[in-house]
Order: C-alpha cells, then sequence, then structure tokens
C-alpha cells in the first residue's frame, strides 16, 4: 500500500478524527487499495500504536475512545466490502455487558478491536441476561461468548451464563471469555468460564487466536 | 477532624475504616416502625460501635443526586437506577440543570436529617459523602461522551462541572454545618482520564468543595490510579483512599507522609476469598504499614453488599490483633 497514504491514515486514526478518517479511506479505496490491505497496514497498525501508547501511559482512555469511535466508523466505510469476502470473517463472538450491568466503555472496546481483527461481533448490549447470551451463540453459531462486567455485585451473572451452556449441553462448543474491572483470572477459574482478559486489546487478541485454532481443528477434520 | 493526620496520632492505634459493610446488615437488627432515615442511621452507627469501624460515611447514591438535577432516570429491574442519556447536551441544559440544583433541596435534607440521628448514635468521625463532579457529569451526559468531551468540547464540560461543583459546595457547606466530620468526594470517573487532564477537569473543582468546609478532605478514586499520586497529592485532599490496583509499597514511596493513606484489601478477595486468606491479607498490609502512621487500613474499592460478614470483620480484628 501507498506509504504516504497508510502513514495518513494511520496519523487520522490516532487523532481520532473520524471524518478525516473517512475520508483517507475513501481516498485509498479510490486509488484502488484493497480494503484488507487498508484494515492491516493502515487501521490496525494505528490501533497497535495506540495500544503501545496507552500501555506506556503516553495516552489515556479518553484518547483511546476518541480513535476507536473513528475506527468504527472506518469499519463502517469497510464492512460492506468486506461482506461480499465471507472468508475474511475468522470467527464469531457474541459480546455483552452482563445482567445488571449497564457499563459499556469496556465492551464496546473489545467489540470494535475483535471486528479489526477479523472477527464477527453480535454485540448484545448491556444488561443482558444468561438466556439471551445462549440464544444468541446458537442463532449466529458463536465461536466466543464473550461477557464484561464493571460492577463486582453483577459478576455472579457470569458464572450462570456458564452453567446455562452447560445445562443445555452446549459448553464443549463455544469459549467463554470473561473480562472487565469485576472479574480477576481467580474468578474466572472459580466459575469454570475458559479465559480472562485485563484489557480491551488482549481480549481481542486472544479472541482471534482462539477462532484460528478452531478453524485449524476445523479444517484437520475436513 | 480537621488535621486527619494529627487525629491519627491521638487515637494511639491504627485505625480501619471498610468502605462497606456487606451482608452485615444482616446481623443488625431494627426496632419496629421506624423510619427509612431512622434505619440508615441505625445500621451506620451498628457499624461503627458494633464492628468497630472507626470512621464512617454514607454516600449519597446516584440516584438521589439526579433526582436533584430533575434527570430522568430508568431502572433494569434491580435496585440501581440510572440516569438517561443524552439529557445534557446543550447550553439550554445546563441553564435547566443549573435551576434545578439551586432550587431542590429536600434530597438534602433528607441525608442531613440521617446525619444528626447519627451524630446521636455515635462519638465516631462520621459524614456525608458524595461523588465528584466529574463523576456525576459522566452520569449524566454517559461516561464515555463526557471522556471524549474532555478532548472535544472542554469548554461545555467545564461549564458542567462548575454548575455541579457549584451544587456540591452547598451540600458540603450544609453537611459541615450539620456535623459531617470529614468531607468524602468519591471519583471513580477520574482514573480514565490524564494527569495533565486530571489537573485541568478534576482538580480546581473538588479543591473548591473542599475549601467550602474546614474538615478534612478525603478523595476516593479505585482502580490503578498510580499515574494520578502528583495529582491527587495536589488537590487539597487529606486523605486519599486508593484501591489495591496501586499497591500498598508503591503508595507510600510516592505519598508524602502529611497525606492520609485509606487502602487496599481488594475488595473482591473480601467477596470471594476464605477468612484465613482475608486474615493473611491484612496482616500483611499490617507489617507493610507498621512504620507509617498516616495509613488507614480499609478496602481499595466499595464492598460489595453480597460480601461473607466474618471477612469484613477479620479486618477489624486481624488489625487490632497485629496491634
Amino acid at each position: 500500500m501507498n506509504n504516504e497514504l497508510t502513514t495518513e491514515i494511520i496519523d487520522t486514526l490516532i487523532d481520532g478524527s473520524a471524518a478525516d478518517l473517512c475520508k483517507c479511506i475513501q481516498k485509498a479505496l479510490d486509488n484502488h487499495i484493497e480494503a484488507r490491505d487498508i484494515l492491516e497496514n493502515g487501521l490496525l497498525k494505528g490501533m497497535l500504536i495506540i495500544e503501545e501508547q496507552y500501555k506506556n501511559s503516553d495516552v489515556f482512555i479518553p484518547e483511546v475512545l476518541l480513535a476507536a469511535r473513528a475506527m468504527n466508523r472506518a469499519l463502517e466505510l469497510l464492512h460492506p466490502i468486506f461482506k461480499k469476502d465471507s472468508h475474511t470473517i475468522i470467527g464469531t463472538v457474541v459480546l455483552g455487558t452482563i445482567k445488571g450491568d449497564i457499563h459499556n466503555i469496556g465492551k464496546d472496546l473489545v467489540g470494535i478491536m475483535m471486528e479489526s481483527y477479523g472477527l464477527r461481533v453480535i454485540d448484545l448490549g448491556i444488561n443482558v441476561d444468561p438466556i439471551t447470551f445462549y440464544k444468541a451463540a446458537i442463532e449466529h453459531q458463536a465461536d466466543i461468548v464473550a461477557c464484561s462486567a464493571l460492577l463486582t455485585t453483577c459478576s455472579i451473572e457470569m458464572k450462570k451464563v456458564v452453567q446455562l451452556f452447560e445445562k443445555k449441553g452446549h459448553r464443549k462448543k463455544v469459549t467463554i471469555m470473561i473480562g472487565g474491572k469485576a472479574v480477576s483470572e481467580r474468578f474466572c477459574r472459580a466459575i469454570s468460564a475458559d479465559f480472562y482478559t485485563d484489557d480491551a486489546f488482549n481480549a481481542a487478541r486472544l479472541a482471534k487466536k482462539i477462532c484460528m485454532r478452531k478453524n485449524n481443528i476445523r479444517k484437520g477434520k475436513d | 477532624m480537621r488535621n486527619l493526620l494529627e487525629y491519627i496520632l491521638q487515637q494511639k492505634k491504627r485505625l480501619v475504616f471498610p468502605i462497606g459493610a456487606g451482608d452485615a446488615i444482616k446481623n443488625c437488627t431494627f426496632e419496629d416502625h421506624i423510619t427509612a432515615e431512622e434505619k440508615k442511621a441505625e445500621y451506620i452507627a451498628y457499624q461503627c460501635n458494633e464492628l468497630g469501624f472507626d470512621l464512617n460515611c454514607m454516600t449519597i447514591p446516584f440516584t438521589d443526586m439526579f433526582q436533584t438535577f430533575q434527570m430522568k432516570t430508568y431502572n433494569i429491574g434491580g435496585e440501581e437506577e440510572y440516569c438517561c442519556a443524552g439529557q445534557i447536551t446543550t447550553d439550554n441544559d445546563l441553564y435547566f440543570l443549573k435551576q434545578a440544583a439551586e432550587n431542590r433541596r429536600e434530597i438534602l435534607d433528607k441525608y442531613i436529617s440521617i446525619l444528626q440521628l447519627l451524630k446521636k448514635k455515635t462519638d465516631k468521625p462520621v459524614t456525608i459523602g458524595t461523588f465528584g463532579p466529574l463523576t456525576l457529569a459522566g452520569h449524566l451526559m454517559g461516561v464515555e461522551e463526557i471522556l471524549i468531551g474532555i478532548l472535544k468540547q472542554p469548554d461545555f464540560i467545564h461549564h458542567l462541572l462548575t454548575i455541579i461543583t457549584d451544587c456540591l459546595c452547598n451540600w458540603h457547606t450544609e453537611i459541615h454545618k450539620h456535623g459531617g466530620d470529614f468531607v468524602w468526594i468519591a471519583e471513580p470517573v477520574g482514573m480514565m482520564i490524564s494527569p495533565t487532564q486530571f489537573f485541568e477537569f478534576l482538580t480546581p473543582y473538588v479543591k473548591k468543595i473542599y475549601n467550602c468546609s474546614p474538615e478534612a478532605g478525603f478523595l476516593h478514586i479505585p482502580g490503578d490510579t498510580r499515574h494520578l499520586l502528583t495529582p491527587m497529592c495536589h488537590c487539597g485532599a487529606q486523605c486519599l483512599s486508593l484501591d489495591h490496583y496501586v499497591g500498598m509499597k508503591y503508595a507510600l514511596k510516592h505519598v508524602p507522609e502529611n497525606i492520609v493513606i485509606l487502602g487496599d484489601i481488594d475488595s473482591r478477595d473480601i467477596l470471594e476469598k476464605s477468612p484465613a486468606e482475608i486474615r493473611e491479607a491484612v496482616t500483611y498490609l499490617n507489617q507493610t504499614i507498621e512504620s507509617h502512621p498516616n495509613v488507614i487500613v480499609s478496602t481499595g474499592g466499595g464492598i460489595t453488599t453480597e460480601s461473607p460478614f466474618e471477612n469484613i470483620t477479620i479486618l477489624i480484628t486481624a488489625t487490632e490483633e497485629y496491634g
């Protein structure tokens, strides 16, 4: 991809201007640059820089949110192109904030990052009860169910999600990930969920790895 | 309690002030036919007199603040009430918010009456706490919106914060007048911003509130606030309530000795771990702070209602046993 355009996309994403970023993306598309190329060499690289800056405390949540919103707008622009090529979807994640909790910042960031890694994200929103997670996982043939909680008082609902999948005999088919300030690695083990991650970037990276592993197993079986 | 450190030194023991009391309410019996206000005062007094909390605070919930600001709220089935998003977007909205904040007193009066009842039931320092301007603004606008607003429309955010701060100044002045022994401000949204943003969008506002009362100011910001310790130490608070993410050793190294640290047993542990594990954690905390009088033993964040009674009492008994 044109270096100048790549740099422009990365810089605009980091600045967080959604309108300018969409203009850059359109310019790249008009120059016959492939959507996958724009995503991987422009947007994802930009988000990696943001992640690095966040981990080094050079930027903080407001800047990450602004960049993530811009990223989201850019992905909306690229979605119709990706949809034509279903091979770009590497897996499906059903995502939501657990029942009793309405906090969405962490969940939204996770969703945007997962989409940018080529995962199809079914975002159930906030205050999601276990049965809704289950029904959505069945309907969309999800590889992963990802539950978020900020309130400790609600984290116990995650256990109910795990139990429901067990009760329905569907537990082995779905990987259950948990995250959010209310939970921990220990809590993850205690409720028999599969994975805990401590931030949006790690959650997305892990989800991608899980889906790729599942795809490889499926291919092996074929 | 105008000088908190002096107060601590006078007590000649390690003070304990857990934030919340879990399912301790099950052990508290109330007389029949008492009002909700009397029940609240009774419960806070029980924590001080029976459980051994050395200080205590009841924080006015968001719901009551939203009512004061005449904001529409919604309920998702439990007890919690949330503010409907998108109600504060224009200067006109700010004007109506200001009118509401200036004219509505009944919520504050309810809490003042609880404080007056409470003061009759305990000699321990007690107060009414509030959430801080940034957090209240975050819940009125939507947390995501205010964080982006800080970058995209700072003047509007300053205007909103000024209105909320003026309201909180009035409230804390009244709380002091009616016997509030310290000024408690909880600013969880503060954790998400940078030190520079903290100096601009949090420091001047909480400082103004602390200046409304001669009593010691407490600032509670849960989460990992290591990057914010410098601005937190310069915002006028005599006490910083820090979460376990900061780490007591790190806090002792970075917070000057004239500022009191409140912390920092992980409140998730209080919910999940065994009494033996909590005892071990509290003993370790006491060992860490042994030569530092400027620490009050507490939890990092708020204790959730399901937390076992025994785990909360261990905070007090294990500290007493340590001496």
